[in-house]
């Protein structure tokens, strides 16, 4: 088994080399200092041996007495006489003596503080005597410089150790220092027998078989391990505890980090399920989307099924309207005009249908009829044939007006004289409204003119009424009245609908059920709704009709004609009965048409605001335009002459800046044919004295003609009491130009608010605002910028195209 | 029992409300085994006229009565003349008479004026018969005319005088409604019986009936609107379906029968103007026609309408109404004299123009089932029956026993 050295310089390896095989034997240590570290005899301690301690310094002593029960701990420095002594205490140290000098050499070169101790001395043969030792095996005595005192104390001849070991250096050096006391030993039959480089053996003589055993220093086969390696295997245990402390902590924070990586794991795979909920949230969603794409893709398979329908379900397209106008397109007939235009080029399954002039049979209308009316209305023909009207081509409509009034004819002032509206009626105003006079033939033809009769004259019948008891139209006389036949002819009258016989009577050729009406024209003149109503009733095809306005209806002041006001009331009436879809020019005709259904009727037509376009079909071919007499810098106004348009406050407005102004006034041009109501504005005008000096009246003007005068034109103006729309002022937008347009909602709509809005019964504010363009420099430009940019144009074709699909989604 | 009737109007060939209900009455007290007597005073707007009426011309009239509606007053005022006393006279002879049934407050002057100076009148009893407190109906046909409130007054005094002399002289009152007979008592009367306006049942025959349908169309449906020319009638139409009848479809239509066809464009209120052709070309007015047709119409109306909103009385129109088995829509006014009504189906009784056009609405609108077989129970179609004149007029049938009660 391998002994453990403590010694500093393997002093006890050689001393248990030597006396091992001695039990329990017993030392010496002159000394001591730690029990432990450095020790020469721990190692025999722990043998079993015992000994005496003797170290001066009280801070080894108290650690012997605690480590070295077995031992006599002697707190007392081994001297040459028994007494006390200065001890210099080096705290902390195996440098402590009783030797000043050295004690102050190593303060001086060690900078340690010395601490004086008054210490006990005694004699190592004192103490010997004292503790009775009757055999000492080994003395080592290692006491900093004061090595000869101590061997000078003890009587060799009387006390024996087997072995003496001295420190034979100077105190933390290599020099020897056993000069002075080596020759005691050596006197004392002591034999020198190995010296370590610190320490000097020697070997009582009486014990010499021992001396072999100073042969070799130190070597394996003293089989020893050192105390301070094992220290060292002990902090390396420790630091193997601390390792597998480390380990543990290792091991825990592996384990944290493994339960870091569970969680991250689990924080990945919890990634990875949200990324892959994500991935199924999205597919999802991309589903979602793809079902969402399907269905529009599923809508629009369905809606070009429905139009594939559509083209089986032909679109019949009344013309009526267009085949009877022979002016400048404006307005509804414009809106027919480009629907027809666009069915013809683009909607393969279709068919052109008009009424005839009596409206009392409705046939198919050839393609080449329709492209010969397109061409016609295109090229401007109707102003050629309108020549011999006596209506200069593009000329001035009033020129014959002007005639007659320089041929002194005199006009009523203050009221309409009856020549003057004779004159009127006949020359412009009949030919433009056929259709009043048409109306009540019609109404002969239709049976209803004695419905009309029958009321008028049952209230001039009436009157005969004196007592309160009527007798009505004097049936009640007739003997026929009481029988049954004659009461079924009677009730065969009064049920009489014209238009179920016409029905009968010229069923349309090749309609089905199938079709779709379309007519958007001026139907309350060209078409006949009850008639067609009994055709839808019979046949079954669907109806799509048009809604302008509900002017005649809403302000039957500004359409002069309480009969037409009915008219219309009833145009209506069968109108929302009848159609199946409806469309609407402006949000605000629409809400006038929802108003009137909420109130009165009991239909509900899918109604559709589908905005007008604005762009004007300028022909290539009809380049020449006529010579006008208006100046450079003019306003402009297109737009029908009649009461509703207020030409009464250009009339005003123009007087007063001609007064502000002089020739420095814009010139004003009105574009349009003269409608009714109009005798006073032109009467009042033509008495200004401005007709044809500063405000000129244009008729019959062709598109080119107009597409040239908008952009030539100062800025536009458009003060209608009412409107549905306003193409007009749309129109003025589309060329750049500022309009100044009255405060109805609709052309609020139609303008896209983008112009200055005035109070249309104010001359005053007119006047204001003209100024202000006049006389501001780059006001006029500021007003044009809001136009140019905020104006969104529209064509016609959109329109079309926009009417076509909203047929196609309704039906 | 030799009995003298007394009327405005003739019942040669009886038409409105009025002519039909004297008319009965004869009818009813003939088949008692009385000797009926009719004498009509009558204006000229009448076609049919018997031997025994006697027309008198408006010019005459006019020169008693300026307000308008007033002809029956003035027929009051004229009844003492020579002319109506010597034509009574001439028509009855000289056998006496023992009861007058006198229609209406109207000739009661003439017939005090007989008892007083005509021997064959000595002992009679009076019988007085209206269908209405005279006084307010007029009333209410006047108040809205524009008209001078005094000379309006003096007419409504000068009928309710005549009515409470009426009531206190005579015999026996019979009334048409619970109402009227309680009015008629507090104006004197002693004696009041109630006999409500009826009807005759209807046979609409077969082939009319398919005329009819011809006629009207397949698709076509219509509400039916039996009415004399009495205003109440025009205005309570107005007032009921309102100015416009844009609410209707084009295939429905409102046929008008009798005189209220020839009244309707001059009681359209200011602000129908405007939907004039649209209402008229919903409403088919046919004026006076045979009854047979009348109740093929009726067989085969969606719904018939009584929109009378105002006027004493119970209507006639209502009980052919209530008789024809079919939809009605009605005003409550139209309904006095029938207050069984709420138990009958099919009958809309409505106070608001709305409600009564939604009512139309529905009937026209919904499923049509035509025909004139009853298609209610037995205690409905009991009910039903009490309109007829059979039912309503059966207490006349021994009106010696009336007179002596």
């Amino acid at each position: 088994m391998s002994i453990i050295s403590y010694a500093q310089n393997f002093e006890d390896v050689m001393l248990w080399r030597a006396l091992k095989h001695v039990k329990c034997g017993f030392y010496i240590d002159v000394g001591a200092n730690d029990p432990v570290i450095d020790s020469v005899t721990k190692l025999f301690y722990d043998s079993g041996w015992r000994g005496i301690n003797v170290e001066p310094d009280e801070q080894w002593f108290l650690k012997l007495e605690a480590e070295r029960p077995r031992d006599i701990n002697l707190q007392c420095a081994a001297a040459d006489y028994d007494g006390e002594l200065n001890f210099y205490v080096l705290p902390n140290t195996g440098l402590s003596t009783s030797n000043k000098t050295i004690a102050e050499r190593h303060e001086h070169e060690r900078n340690y503080t010395k601490q004086i101790q008054t210490v006990s001395a005694r004699t190592l043969t004192e103490i010997c005597e004292q503790y009775n030792t009757s055999s000492i095996h080994f003395l080592k005595v290692d006491v900093e410089g004061a090595e000869k005192a101590v061997l000078d104390g003890l009587d060799l001849q009387m006390v024996r150790p087997w072995i003496v070991i001295v420190e034979a250096t100077r105190p933390n050096s290599q020099e020897d220092d056993y000069v002075s006391w080596e020759p005691g030993l050596l006197s004392s039959n002591y034999k020198f027998v190995y010296f370590d480089g610190l320490n000097r053996f020697y070997l009582a003589a009486e014990h010499n078989e021992l001396a072999d055993c100073f042969n070799l220093p130190p070597n394996i086969w003293d089989d020893f391990v050192l105390y301070n390696m094992i220290k060292r295997g002990e902090l390396g245990v420790q630091a193997v505890e601390c390792f597998a402390v480390l380990q543990e902590r290792q091991a825990q924070l592996d384990t944290c980090i493994e339960v870091a990586n569970n969680r991250q794991d689990q924080l990945d795979n919890s990634r990875k399920l949200v990324e892959e909920k994500q991935g199924q949230l999205e597919a999802s969603v991309k589903s979602a989307e793809d079902k969402q794409r399907q269905l529009v893709e599923s809508q629009k398979i369905a809606h070009v099924n429905r139009g594939l329908a559509q083209r089986r379900r032909r679109l019949l397209v009344d013309v009526s309207t267009l085949l009877r106008w022979d002016r400048p397109v404006v307005g509804i007939v414009r809106a027919q005009l480009e629907l027809v235009r666009y069915v013809f080029n683009r909607v393969p399954v279709s068919t052109f249908v008009a009424f005839n002039g009596e409206r009392d049979c409705i046939s198919i209308v050839s393609k080449e009829e329709v492209a010969r009316l397109i061409t016609k209305i295109d090229s401007c023909e109707y102003l050629a044939e309108n020549e011999d009207e006596s209506v200069t081509k593009g000329g001035l409509v009033v020129e014959r007006l002007k005639s007659k009034l320089a041929d002194g004819e005199e006009l009523g002032v203050g009221s309409t004289s009856i020549r003057f509206l004779g004159l009127l009626y006949a020359k412009f105003i009949a030919p433009w409204l056929p259709i009043r006079v048409k109306f009540l033939l019609q109404m002969l033809r239709l049976g209803r003119f004695r419905e009309l009769s029958r009321l008028a004259l049952s209230k001039l019948i009436n009157r005969r009424v004196v007592f309160g008891q009527t007798k009505g139209d004097g049936e009640e006389g007739s003997a026929e009245a009481y029988d049954d036949a004659g009461s079924i002819r009677k009730l065969n009258e009064v049920m009489c609908e014209p238009h179920a016989l016409l029905a009968k009577k010229h069923p349309p050729l090749g309609f089905t059920p199938e079709d779709i009406y379309i007519s958007i024209g001026l139907d309350w003149d060209h078409s006949n709704y009850p008639l067609l109503y009994k055709l839808k009733k019979t046949i079954g095809f669907k109806v799509v009709g048009a809604f302008y306005d509900a002017i005649p209806v809403v302000r039957p002041d500004l359409v002069q004609s309480s009969d037409f006001s009915k008219m219309f009331s009833n145009y209506i009436y069968m109108l929302v009965n009848m159609a199946d879809s409806v469309f609407c020019i402006s949000n605000f005709s629409k809400g006038q048409l929802e108003k009137i259904i909420d109130k009165d009727y009991e239909c509900s037509p899918e109604l559709r605001t589908i905005y007008l376009g604005d762009d004007l079909q300028v022909s290539d071919e009809y380049h020449e335009f006529p010579s006008r007499p208006h100046g450079e810098r003019y306003a402009l106004y297109v737009s029908t002459i009649e009461v509703r348009k207020n030409h009464q406050l250009l009339v005003d407005t123009w007087v007063r800046l001609w007064e502000k102004y002089g020739d420095a006034a814009p010139d004003l041009v009105l574009v349009g044919m003269i409608g009714w109501g109009v005798e006073n504005t032109i009467h009042n005008l033509h008495k200004s004295g401005l007709l044809d000096k500063k405000i000129f009246i244009y008729s019959n003007v062709s598109d080119g003609e107009l597409h040239n005068l908008y952009e030539k034109s100062l800025f536009c103006v458009f003060p209608s009491l009412m409107e549905g729309w306003g193409l007009g002022a749309v129109e003025a937008l589309k060329y750049g130009k500022v309009c100044l347009i009255s405060s109805c909602a609709a052309l609020s709509e139609a303008t896209q608010r983008l112009v200055p809005v005035l109070d249309e019964q104010s001359a005053d504010v007119w006047v204001k605002k003209i100024s202000e363009i006049l006389d501001q420099p780059g006001y006029l430009e500021v007003l044009e910028g809001s136009v140019a940019k905020g104006f969104e144009s529209k064509a016609w074709t959109q329109f079309a195209t926009e009417f076509v699909e909203f047929v196609r989604e309704e039906h | 029992v030799r009995i003298l009737q007394l009327a405005t109007y003739p019942i040669k060939e009886p038409l409105h409300g009025g002519q039909i209900r004297v008319a009965e009455i004869k009818r009813v007290l003939e088949q008692a085994g009385h000797e009926v007597i009719n004498i009509a005073i009558s204006e000229e707007t009448h076609s049919q006229y018997s031997d025994t009426d006697l027309l008198v011309s408006s010019e005459v009239l006019g020169q008693f009565v300026e307000l308008p509606f007033c002809g029956d007053l003035a027929t009051s005022n004229y009844s003492t003349s020579d002319t109506v006393i010597s034509h009574i006279t001439q028509v009855v002879g000289a056998d006496s008479v023992g009861v007058v049934f006198i229609e209406q407050p109207w000739l009661w002057p003439s017939v005090k004026y007989l008892c007083d100076h005509n021997p064959a009148f000595s002992g009679c009893k009076f019988v007085y018969s209206s269908q209405n407190i005279e006084y307010k109906s007029k009333e209410l046909l006047l108040e809205n005319r524009k008209l001078s409130r005094n000379s309006v007054q003096k007419v409504v005094d000068e009928i309710e005088n005549l009515e409470i002399e009426l009531c206190r002289s005579a015999d026996l009152v019979v009334a048409c409604t619970d109402i009227d007979a309680l009015e008629f008592e507090s104006m004197g009367a002693s004696n009041v019986v109630v006999c409500p306006n009826g009807v005759r049942a209807m046979n609409p025959a077969t082939d009319t009936v398919r005329m009819i349908q011809e006629v009207i169309g397949g698709e076509a449906r219509y509400a039916l609107f039996v009415g004399s020319a009495y205003p109440p009638n025009a205005d309570g139409f107005w007032s009921m379906l309102g100015d416009s009848l844009a609410w209707m479809k084009p295939n429905e239509h409102i046929i008008c029968v009798g005189g209220v066809s020839d009244i309707l464009a001059d009681f359209a209120p200011a602000a129908a103007e405007k939907n004039e052709y649209i209402n008229f070309d919903r409403i088919k007015r046919l004026g006076f026609i045979s009854t047979g047709v009348l109740d093929a119409l009726l067989d085969q109306a969606s719904v018939i309408i009584c929109p009378i909103t105002y006027g004493g009385g119970s209507n006639l129109k209502t009980a052919e109404a209530i008789s024809s088995c079919r939809p009605v829509v009605a005003t409550e006014a139209a309904c006095r004299g029938f207050d069984f009504v709420g138990d009958l189906s099919d009958f809309d009784v409505c106070s608001a123009e709305s409600e009564f056009r939604e009512s139309m609405k529905k009937f026209l609108r919904g499923r049509q089932d035509y025909g004139s077989v009853p298609k209610y129970g037995l205690t409905e179609s009991s009910l039903r029956t009490k309109v007829q004149w059979s039912y309503t007029l059966a207490q006349l049938s021994d009106v010696y026993s009336l007179l002596c009660a």
